[in-house]
């Protein structure tokens, strides 16, 4: 007989062959002598294993807790080092809040000026807004003294004023980019020429053991 | 997870995947006002002449000044208006014509709400098709995948997000409310601190708010992306982006704090381009002209059925504005154009990054070997 049953025989020999498949293997391994060798090898093979030892399997939790100590340690970093490393990452988020406080005053205080001086408060925060224009010190001295007249008072007057008023917060706003991307540089550096850059782990390589 | 590599690769796919700038310039054109900066720039109001006490109108003063212009208004349309020349009837065309304007302005409202939300849909899907199967979508094709009930999704939940700036204006009105009529009504230094208390309650409600908006204004990059990408609704979307942003906190705070550093250098930089390029705006606001004088003068034409004189123009002028700006603004409008789907791309970059990240467990510290 030429058809061996060889893919069955592991079915056969765990019990999972039933009715006309069964009797097939059971009188194919009647007739044929290979076929019954290697059932018989398989069977060796089966009990060999059964008698031999359990290997010692560890339970997933130590599985778990051997791998954790063949990994990469972070060392632990002194007091000092994490607290620059915190404020090495707040100092964006500190911008970013000195920021939007300096905008609200700043909106708050226009919206309390406009309407007080349009007299919708009636008058009452005139303590705390000043009633009168911005004062131009400086040119009304110099034009006091005569030094400077006309035209040139006028423009005086008005670059004093603008400065006095208006360049201030693009002063504070235009410090606090500037702060910003340099320290979006610095990281920018350390991260191209260091591979670092990650949140909170500035300046602590890994080491393997 | 590399922001550099993120930032490096959403520019790579800026200027290779051209079918994105259509989308962008619509993003340009209907979304970037709303993300843009408060537009404060710093100024303080000066009035001149404000020596003037001024008293505060009381409420029967106010209800004879409705009286009056009640009247005024009445002799108007009666009347028309003599010194201007204008005419009962054509001031009826007029407000027709008005109406008009402001019914166009307002479908023109919603179909560029639809617009952006298609587009961000588009730019987020096609971003996401690019990096999964390096396969680029055609606009025809963006246009497709944009157009589902996820870009009506992103809009709901764009909505949720401005929840708080709703109910900071809510709480600015009804603060403003209280601060006129105890200066109304109650004199001395109860009102003074009653002024001062409220003025602190709104700088706080501000402060807070801004905080929050800023907060949301980044969780909702990854709720659209959730819903965009993984087809979720609105609820289940702020869920799970919620979720991905909490487990990754400090990833997505580093690229945060990155655009931000980004968009200020933006911000220098196009003073900058916005300066280099007046020249072509020249050109192209000339190019505006010659389009919008088109309709325009058929508008001129229309209207000159009802009205006469200067009227036709004017009102023909109003309405083909829009038409100007946007072929006059449109280099300006492509610069925008780029950094809205940069920006995009990045943060879908981000998304796709977070997600392919091994779920995180609580981190040991382990002492030296020796100690």
């Amino acid at each position: 007989m030429s058809d061996h049953i060889l893919e069955l025989i592991g079915a056969y020999l765990d019990g999972e062959l039933h009715g006309g498949q069964l009797r097939q293997v059971e009188t194919h391994l009647d007739e044929c002598q290979s076929c019954r060798e290697e059932v018989q090898s398989l069977q060796a093979l089966s009990t060999a294993l059964q008698a031999a030892p359990l290997p010692d399997f560890p339970t997933p939790e130590r599985l778990a807790a051997e791998v954790a100590l063949r990994l990469p340690r972070t060392p632990v970093k002194p007091m000092s080092r994490r607290a620059l490393e915190v404020g090495w990452w707040l100092a964006p988020v500190g911008l970013i809040l000195v920021w939007i406080f300096l905008s609200t005053t700043l909106l708050i205080g226009n919206v309390v000026t406009i309407t007080n001086q349009i007299g919708l408060l009636n008058g009452t925060v005139t303590q705390l807004v000043p009633d009168a224009p911005i004062g131009t010190y400086w040119s009304g001295t110099l034009g006091q003294f005569g030094l400077l007249t006309g035209a040139s008072l006028q423009w005086a007057g008005m670059t004093e004023a603008f400065t006095r008023t208006t360049l201030p917060p693009i002063i504070w706003q235009v410090s606090i980019a500037l702060l910003y991307l340099s320290w979006m540089a610095i990281w920018w550096a350390r991260h191209t020429l260091q591979g670092l850059g990650q949140p909170f782990d500035s300046g602590s390589r890994p080491t393997v053991n | 997870m590399d922001p550099v590599k993120i930032l490096k690769r959403a520019w790579h796919i800026l200027w290779n995947y051209r079918a994105l700038w259509v989308f962008g310039l619509i993003l340009a054109l209907t979304a970037a006002g709303s993300s843009g900066g408060s537009g404060n720039n710093g100024a303080r109001f000066n009035a001149e002449n404000n020596n003037q006490q001024y008293q505060v109108p009381l409420p029967e003063d106010i209800r004879e000044a409705f009286r009056e212009a009640g009247k005024a208004i009445e002799k108007v349309f009666e009347e028309g208006l003599p010194a201007l020349d204008i005419s009962q009837g054509e001031l009826t065309a007029l407000l027709w014509i008005a109406a008009i304007f402001v019914l166009v302005m307002v479908v023109l409202g919603v179909v560029m709400a639809i617009a952006r939300y298609v587009s961000e849909t588009a730019v987020i899907r096609m971003v996401d098709e690019y990096e999964a199967t390096d396969t680029k979508l055609s606009v025809r094709q963006g246009f497709r995948i944009g157009w589902s009930r996820t870009s009506w999704r992103l809009f709901l939940i764009n909505l949720i997000v401005h929840i708080p700036v709703i109910l900071l204006l809510v709480v600015m009105g009804v603060a403003g409310l209280v601060i006129y009529r105890m200066a109304a009504s109650q004199g001395g230094n109860f009102a003074v601190a009653g002024i001062v208390g409220i003025i602190g309650v709104v700088f706080l409600a501000i402060f807070v708010v801004v905080i929050v908006s800023i907060v949301l204004g980044l969780l909702r990059h990854f709720f659209w992306r959730v819903s965009a990408l993984e087809g979720v609704g609105v609820g289940e979307s702020l869920r799970r982006g919620f979720a991905l942003v909490r487990e990754n906190w400090k990833n997505v705070g580093l690229m945060w704090l990155v655009m931000i550093g980004l968009g200020i250098a933006w911000a220098l930089v196009s003073i900058v381009l916005f300066i280099l390029t007046v020249p072509i705006v020249a050109v192209t606001a000339i190019l505006g002209a010659l389009v919008a004088a088109i309709p325009g003068l058929l508008l001129v034409g229309l209207f000159s059925l009802f009205l006469s004189g200067y009227l036709p123009w004017i009102a023909a002028g109003v309405f083909v504005l829009p038409l100007f700006f946007v072929i006059a603004f449109l280099p300006w409008g492509l610069l925008t154009a780029w950094q809205q789907v940069f920006a995009s791309s990045v943060w879908t970059l981000t998304y796709r990054e977070i997600k392919a990240l091994p779920v995180q467990l609580p981190e040991t510290e382990i002492g030296p070997v020796g100690d």
